[in-house]
């Protein structure tokens, strides 16, 4: 329930020292519903992440249960021309050749 | 100038083809019959090396302009190699050639597009180089996305990446993204 801590009511304009949540997983894509705070640790955005994965409570993606996304990597914006903070956490992409 | 031309590298070089100045592309690599499912490469490319191969496809088919070097990337001949450039797009499959680009384009001041997909081939980043930290591989040596699986997919992120690129030859901009099979996000 830690989690739920991080949280404040969405949608709206996103506050001061929050950010949106993205979420790539399986090759879905989609918003966490809440924004989180921005300097959350990287343990507790995978962890809020696999929590809303198996809750099924992401647009988009699947509903997984048991997922730890230990080896996930978590990206950080801060607001640019027409985006809010973002923090993106999405699979490692050590491909390309 | 694109650094590596194999799924993803020889995918933007199909959709670069026709930006005008001859292309340059980098791969010490040769192709193997595992390639063709994949990646612009053709049975008539098979054991060649592979920048040698592209050059002669996309001459061949249309007659695109491509030096090909059909070398390796080392810390002794990346500044060579790579100075120069108008734009870099890294499209390499190691940490080590990505740590190799980004430490050369930093010191050339080298404007540098990389290009990266995950193991499982449904996620891919077009990142410009002041977003960019290389990622390691989860299982140092794990095999590539090398059937045709992923072909579409290599083929949507390719045609970005040439996209990106070409908006910033023509107009400066430098827009970062992120790929999946059917999304594609802005994330700078």
């Amino acid at each position: 329930m830690e989690a739920q801590q991080n949280v404040v009511p969405f949608p709206g304009v996103i506050p001061e020292g929050m950010a949106r949540l993205n979420v790539t997983f399986s090759g879905s894509n989609g918003d966490l519903a809440e924004p989180v705070a921005f300097d959350l640790a990287d343990v507790d955005v995978r962890r809020i992440a696999a929590e809303a994965i198996a809750a099924g409570s992401i647009p988009g993606i699947a509903r997984v249960m048991g997922l730890d996304l230990v080896d996930f990597v978590v990206d950080r914006f801060g607001p640019t021309e027409g985006l809010p903070a973002r923090l993106m956490i999405r699979p490692k992409v050590p491909f390309g050749a | 100038m694109i650094v590596g031309v194999g799924a993803l590298g020889s995918h933007v070089a199909l959709f670069a083809r026709n930006w005008g100045n001859p292309l340059r592309v980098i791969d010490h690599d040769r192709v193997e019959a595992k390639n063709l499912a994949a990646q612009v490469h053709t049975r008539m490319g098979l054991g060649a090396n592979k920048a040698v191969g592209l050059q002669r496809t996309l001459q061949g088919l249309f007659g695109t302009r491509v030096e090909a070097i059909p070398h390796r990337l080392t810390a002794d001949n990346a500044a060579q190699l790579l100075g120069g450039a108008a734009l870099v797009l890294d499209c390499t499959d190691n940490i080590e050639a990505r740590r190799l680009i980004t430490a050369a384009v930093r010191v050339t001041a080298i404007p540098c597009l990389h290009g990266a997909v995950s193991a499982d081939g449904m996620f891919a980043r077009v990142v410009w180089d002041e977003l960019f930290v290389p990622d390691a591989e989860g299982t140092p040596g794990a095999a590539t996305c090398e059937g045709g699986v992923a072909l579409p997919f290599f083929a949507m992120t390719g045609a970005q990446m040439a996209g990106v690129a070409q908006a910033f030859l023509v107009a400066g901009a430098r827009v970062s993204y992120q790929l999946t099979p059917t999304s594609i996000i802005r994330i700078g």
